[in-house]
């Protein structure tokens, strides 16, 4: 059934919800019976019939104001969504990529639960070969790499095609940089080799390649263990321009694999010279995952540099330290004491509040004096970062 | 007489444009920082809806999708996106504290370049740390709903959890996803189930079936 969305208009969209809507569900429950997956043609896409007939009951819908409310055209699209089968579900999907783009993966959430009951909880054998077909809408193959990769349902051919669209430099670059965010370790021998054949440094290494694809090469790396990973880590040394973006992928591998600690001079002359907030964000968020005293010490130091959003990735860097705080502040040294005060005053740390004011009273010196008088008027002693006692912030 | 109805136009307009104004600037949705905001979804009114945290100064936390770096700071206008906006919505036990640490949640997860968008589930992460919990630094995908249900729930403020007998009949359990062992109860999209399939719908109480809100713990703001 095809419908020429030029003559969609008001009097058509009457006869679509009166005559074509039954007889799409009519012809839909008929054809439920069909196995196997089809891979929709470009044209077939473009037709656009599942929007057409979507967009005729949206075009009847009944708005319903309220804040729980839904309204009629909601639940009569669902329920033709619940008509048709994987291979028209999927059709549907692919003329939304078109369709509306930009929204596509709203469509996506709502339609793959029936998908999935189409399916029957597997990807059928042939969805993967759209991955390498560029005609086909780059977001509709984003799509077939999510649901086999985190649906669990790689196998060696789609793996296969994934690698070639990371490998592939004409390929859409969000795609590629999508594919590469994917890889992750597996445990089938035959999986991890052709994960491992692709060859990431290669990647990094190109200048030509763009910043997202880049740095997700440096992500996949460290995920997959990638013997080059530390030389890729390696080039922090050698960058010279604090506003470079793949800094931000750059110091937050580093912090994850453990290595952060390793650039500890890089990471002062980001914080310093840096004028993009992105990379200053992400630098003072890997310090907070790296952990350490040096690493509070330098938060604290640069908390405020970039106000808003920066300063609340500094709160949290700070309170994934609580155990440091908190050793911190029963230090023998008075400038740890006082960044540990500082500490405690910007993540608003209730539980510290004793003993804050037993280094108040006990303090000889005046700067430990001064900053506990500040960090005692601004802390509320029920403020409780840890309320429940749960001790997540304290884990590592 | 045409001076009468031109004076006639002249006070009409001198009390509607106050009034428009005034309904023009009081429509506004009541809302505080860490509140869950959710919009219609795309231009095709069906599905499940769309959802971010509400930052300082009126700006939205959010992941739009499989393109971008992961979860972003858009303006309230960018995140509305010219759709149907349903209202912020929260756990009415949340403080001014657990809001504060919601807001440091989701600026952590913004700030993490390697965290990437996915319609599966509403998080998945890897296992780097041995700790119990999800920290943001394991989080590897996650979805709209996600943010909202990861940041709230790490802060012990419950949003969705699973029905303890799979029915309609149970109660809702194992909420916070960020206990490794719950994220697999939160991997179930939908809205057709609300007990056990949760999405942006299900976390605003707008699920089709009787009383939706008994499947979640977020109520509309309303003052």
């Amino acid at each position: 059934m095809k419908i020429n969305k030029t003559v969609v208009t008001i009097g058509t969209t009457i006869l679509l919800i009166s005559s074509v809507v039954p007889a799409a569900l009519a012809l839909n429950a008929a054809s439920k019976e069909s196995t196997g997956f089809v891979k929709p043609t470009i044209s077939s896409l473009k037709d656009l019939d599942h929007v057409e007939v979507l967009k005729s009951l949206n075009n009847a819908q009944t708005v319903n104001l309220s804040v729980y409310g839904d309204s009629d055209s909601r639940g009569k699209q669902t329920e033709y969504l619940k008509t048709l089968n994987g291979n028209e579900l999927f059709e549907t999907l692919g003329e939304l990529s078109i369709y509306d783009e930009p929204n596509f993966e709203k469509y996506a959430e709502s339609i793959l639960p029936y998908l999935k009951k189409q399916w029957q909880g597997k990807v059928p054998a042939g969805v993967s070969d759209i991955l390498t077909h560029q005609e086909y809408n780059s977001k509709l193959r984003a799509f077939i790499i999510d649901i086999l990769a985190n649906g669990n349902k790689l196998d060696n051919r789609s793996l296969e095609k994934i690698k070639t669209v990371v490998e592939n430099k004409s390929e859409d670059e969000n795609l590629r940089r999508y594919a590469l965010l994917q890889l992750e370790p597996q445990k089938d021998a035959a999986l991890s080799a052709e994960e491992k054949s692709i060859n990431l440094k290669a990647i990094f290494d190109d200048s030509n390649e763009s910043v997202q694809v880049r740095s997700a090469a440096i992500t996949a790396m460290r995920r997959l263990n990638d013997p080059d990973f530390k030389v890729v880590l390696s080039s922090l040394s050698k960058s010279e321009n604090a506003n470079d973006p793949l800094l931000r992928t750059l110091v937050t591998s580093a912090a994850k694999a453990g290595e952060l600690e390793n650039y500890t001079e890089v990471v002062k002359k980001i914080l310093n010279e840096t004028k993009d907030e992105q990379v200053f964000g992400s630098t003072i968020y890997a310090l907070g995952v790296s952990g350490g005293e040096e690493a509070v010490s330098l938060v604290v130091q640069h908390q405020g540099k970039f106000k808003g959003n920066a300063e609340e990735v500094g709160k949290y860097s700070l309170l994934r330290n609580l155990n440091t705080i908190s050793s911190m502040l029963k230090s023998q040294s008075d400038d740890e004491i006082i960044t540990a005060l500082k500490a405690s005053e910007i993540i608003n740390y209730g539980e510290a509040y004793p003993r804050i004011k037993e280094i108040h009273k006990n303090s000889k010196n005046s700067e430990v004096i001064k900053a506990a008088e500040h960090a005692l008027e601004a802390i509320i002693p029920e403020n409780l970062v840890d309320e429940f006692n749960t001790k997540k912030w304290e884990g590592k | 007489m045409h001076n009468i109805s031109l004076l006639n136009k002249k006070v009409l307009i001198a009390i509607l444009l106050p009034l428009l104004v005034l309904l023009g600037t009081s429509y506004t949705h009541a809302a505080d920082r860490g509140d869950a905001g959710y919009r219609e979804g795309g231009w095709l009114t069906f599905g499940s809806d769309h959802g971010g945290v509400r930052g300082n100064s009126g700006v939205v936390y959010e992941i739009k999708g499989y393109w971008g770096s992961g979860v972003v700071l858009s303006d309230f206008d960018s995140f509305k996106s010219g759709k149907t906006f349903y209202g912020f919505y929260t756990n009415p036990s949340i403080t001014d504290t657990k809001r504060s640490y919601i807001i440091s949640m989701v600026a952590a997860m913004s700030a993490d370049p390697e965290i990437t968008y996915t319609a599966q589930a509403q998080l998945m992460h890897d296992d780097h740390r041995s700790s119990a919990y999800v920290h943001v630094d394991e989080i590897t995908d996650i979805r709209c709903d996600g943010v909202i249900e990861y940041a709230y729930e790490y802060n012990d403020v419950y949003v969705w959890g699973p029905s303890s007998t799979g029915t309609n009949s149970g109660n809702p359990t194992d909420f916070d996803i960020s206990t490794k062992v719950n994220v697999q109860y939160h991997a179930n999209l939908g809205y057709d189930e609300p007990w056990i399939e949760v999405s942006p719908r299900v976390q605003r109480g707008a699920a089709t079936v009787n009383n939706p809100t008994r499947w979640t713990q977020l109520r509309p703001r309303t003052s």
